[in-house]
């Protein structure tokens, strides 16, 4: 296979991509400086793998890989990634981890793999490099901790350079406008262009790069999405075909972009289409009958293509915000849930009802004492403190460390400790004692409380 | 650890005459009591008028010092499935009641029961009814189906009157050395709309702070509870600027966690405040009910609220 023989043997082979070898080289050599890993993302095809492999090559050190056919989960990564990242080689061989597919890190199979991921990059030994499609379907938490670099779709320019290298060495005979157009079918992926170059054999003729299957080449979202705003046809929804996204998915890349395309009534046709498209997902998400999901896909791309049109040559596309916050807004509901099945339960009412007393809670929290004393009874911790009243929360700790301090003063005037380990011990033990005093006068409290 | 607890519960009722404005359901009650044996009953109306109080409050009276073993609270809106009635209940119903002949449960919030738990409450309460009484409580007594209906004795509570709202008031306030307005007073009554724990609260919250309780003070308060945001958003959007308003809506899902269930009510109690012509006010009901319905059926809320606040901007253009 061609792919494999003209795979680049050092960093001069490697095409169009100079700027990024250069600042993976630079990350590499103060490796320890800056972030411990190396988050390189691009399409495929870019050679993202091909520079790390070249890389530590050239470099001399070993590469420990995971590809995503590997399971990656907790235990595997611990296992394998774990050692070789905490250990230093003994005999002096240095290590790059290389993770590649990142975003596919997920889902049931790799239970608790992006949270031990994360754990072995901030404790490595090692360089990691990881490598991804795009950069928002991994982890935020992992992204803070990595440097992030970006491939570019390589240029058909340059395809063309390395395939007519390619074809002279190994006497493929062809005219320069052939090739040209295979490296421009191929969009910017090597890969798939030393590929079809291998599959046309010994002699190019014009036309020959017809025969070359088509390739599911994924469009880039963003490329559908500017074509979706730009044009005005119901057609635009062929490009979204082989655009690899969920349809859920893909409703909020669209919802999250339309009003930065579309003004005035445009938009609001167009917010009426996504919402009818929503409910096209659910029904068929309800009745398990999939192929619902055509209609949902015709009218929020088609549909919202052909409602509106953008004046714009440029439009900012973001991914939806929806993925970025869920995370911390997921913790922020479930801390609601227990904060208000806390008030519930000592109130005789359901979650619901407990909402009516959020405010005079908050209300109380504005004097930090009996803020303090509101939260013993419900027995908020410092996170629900927190939660409940930002501005507040630490006056209301305070108070609350001041009210359990009272009663401690009094046992340090009788404990006269005799050295300071049992000074130390003492405290604890008393502590302890005081706080099983305190239960037990909970529990009293409470009894007389019900029986009267 | 030393605690305030909330004043819902440290005056909440003990004994049924202790409750204020429920004279003729008291009175019922009471021959419950004497009799020492009671029906299956059910107890229907809005959040804050008594029902859980006077179900505690009977216990008590019926069982005395084994009212906590023969006693059983289960809220049922936040333990819906047919499960909790099949478990929990039909558990509790099953062993044997202490010092009495009987045993109550109490299922809070039972319109909440889907028809399939409520179909199997119905045989629950057939089987055990030797040794089982239970207290229903609803909001809405049409939610509970009929066979089940007519299984118990039903007993309507009505929102407080404003005398009865008072008198705790009153009476709390003289408890806690609390400066009470008299203007103050009328506030918390009218704010209460004769929701009891709206009205305690409401005097809490105001004591927690200012050192008398005047009328301002109580709006201040309770309009402090009131959602602003949410206001905002809808006054915002029906100003025609539905990307601001839209960016309202992402900061409370996103960064406040509320639902859009709670955003939906919120917005459907703000409509009657807002400053248009009542034909408009119908018509955003109207919007706001289509949205409430695709929120059950649609999967995602952004994608409906949005969708909502478009409609609002496009109502005045």
């Amino acid at each position: 296979m061609l792919v494999e023989k003209y795979f680049p043997k050092n960093f001069s082979e490697i095409k169009g991509q100079q700027a990024v070898v250069k600042s993976v080289l630079a990350w590499i050599n103060t490796w320890g400086v800056e972030k411990k890993a190396l988050l390189i993302y691009g399409p495929p095809g870019s050679g993202k793998t091909t520079l790390v492999k070249v890389l530590s090559k050239d470099l001399g050190y070993d590469l420990i890989e995971l590809n995503a056919s590997d399971k990656r989960d907790q235990h595997i990564l611990n296992r394998i990634v774990g050692n070789a990242a905490s250990s230093k080689t003994l005999f002096g061989y240095k290590k790059i981890i290389l993770l590649d597919e990142a975003d596919n890190i997920h889902g049931k199979e790799d239970f608790g793999g992006s949270k031990a991921l994360l754990e072995i990059i901030k404790n490595t030994q090692n360089p990691i490099i990881l490598t991804a499609n795009s950069y928002w379907e991994v982890s935020q938490s992992i992204r803070d901790n990595s440097k992030l670099i970006q491939f570019k779709k390589l240029q058909s320019r340059t395809i063309f350079s390395r395939l007519k290298e390619i074809a002279l060495a190994e006497n493929i005979v062809s005219d320069e406008e052939t090739l040209m157009k295979v490296a421009e079918q191929a969009g910017g992926d090597m890969r798939a262009a030393i590929n079809d170059l291998d599959s046309l054999g010994k002699k190019l003729v014009k036309g020959d790069e017809k025969l070359i299957g088509s390739r599911d080449t994924e469009t880039s979202i963003f490329e559908a999405l500017s074509k979706l705003y730009m044009s005005n046809s119901i057609d635009v929804r062929k490009e979204f075909f082989n655009v690899d996204k969920k349809p859920e998915e893909l409703l909020l890349w669209i919802n999250e972009n339309t009003p930065k395309a579309y003004k005035g009534n445009d938009l609001i046709q167009a917010s009426a289409l996504l919402s009818k498209s929503d409910i096209y997902l659910k029904r068929a998400f309800n009745t398990r009958n999939y192929s619902m999901w055509k209609y949902a896909s015709d009218l929020m791309t088609g549909g919202v293509s052909v409602v509106g049109k953008t004046d714009s040559r440029y439009i900012p596309f973001s991914p939806p915000k929806y993925f970025q916050i869920l995370g911390s807004s997921k913790k922020k509901r479930e801390m609601k849930k227990k904060i208000l099945e806390k008030i519930g339960k000592k109130c005789h009412c359901s979650k619901n009802v407990a909402k009516s007393y959020l405010p005079m809670i908050l209300a109380l929290f504005l004097n930090p004492k009996k803020g303090a004393l509101i939260a013993n009874f419900f027995e908020f911790d410092m996170e629900e403190i927190k939660f409940i009243d930002e501005k507040n929360y630490r006056k209301v700790i305070l108070a609350r460390e001041e009210l359990l301090k009272e009663p401690e003063k009094m046992e340090k005037d009788r404990v006269i400790p005799k050295s300071s380990e049992e000074k130390i011990e003492s405290k604890k033990e008393f502590s302890k004692e005081k706080e099983d005093q305190k239960l037990k006068k909970e529990i009293n409290q409470q009894k007389t409380l019900f029986d009267y | 650890m030393e605690f305030e607890r909330p004043w819902t519960e440290k005056y909440r009722p003990q004994k049924l005459n202790d409750i204020v404005g429920r004279e003729h359901i008291i009175k019922r009650l009471n021959s419950y009591v004497n009799k020492k044996s009671m029906p299956h009953l059910l107890f229907a109306g809005p959040p804050g008028v008594g029902k859980t109080t006077a179900a505690i409050a009977l216990a008590k009276e019926i069982f005395g010092e084994y009212w906590r073993q023969n006693f059983q609270e289960t809220n049922a809106s936040d333990e819906r499935g047919i499960s909790v009635v099949r478990e929990k209940i039909k558990d509790f119903a099953r062993t044997k009641p202490i010092g009495g002949d009987f045993k109550i449960i109490f299922l809070d919030e039972s319109d909440a029961l889907t028809s399939d738990a409520q179909n199997a409450l119905r045989r629950t309460m057939e089987v055990y009814t030797s040794t089982c009484r239970f207290i229903l409580s609803c909001n809405y007594s049409s939610r509970i189906i009929d066979p089940i209906q007519s299984r118990c004795a039903i007993f309507r509570f009505g929102p407080l009157s404003n005398e009865a709202i008072k008198i705790m008031i009153k009476k709390i306030s003289k408890e806690e050395n609390i400066d009470l307005k008299e203007d103050g007073l009328e506030a918390i009554a009218y704010v209460s709309e004769g929701d009891m724990r709206r009205a305690i609260n409401a005097l809490q919250a105001s004591s927690g702070i200012g050192d008398s309780i005047t009328e301002s003070l109580v709006y201040q308060v309770t309009s402090r509870a009131r959602p602003e945001e949410i206001k905002n958003m809808m006054h915002v959007a029906l100003s025609g600027d539905y990307i601001s308003s839209r960016k309202i809506l992402q900061t409370l899902i996103l960064e406040q966690g509320l639902s859009g269930e709670d955003i939906i009510m919120q917005m459907h109690k703000e409509t009657f405040n807002l400053e248009v012509s009542d034909k408009e006010k119908i018509m955003i009901v109207d919007m706001i009910g289509e949205a409430d319905f695709r929120l059950v059926q649609g999967a995602n809320e952004f994608i409906q609220l949005e969708y909502l606040l478009a409609n609002l901007s496009l109502g005045k253009r």
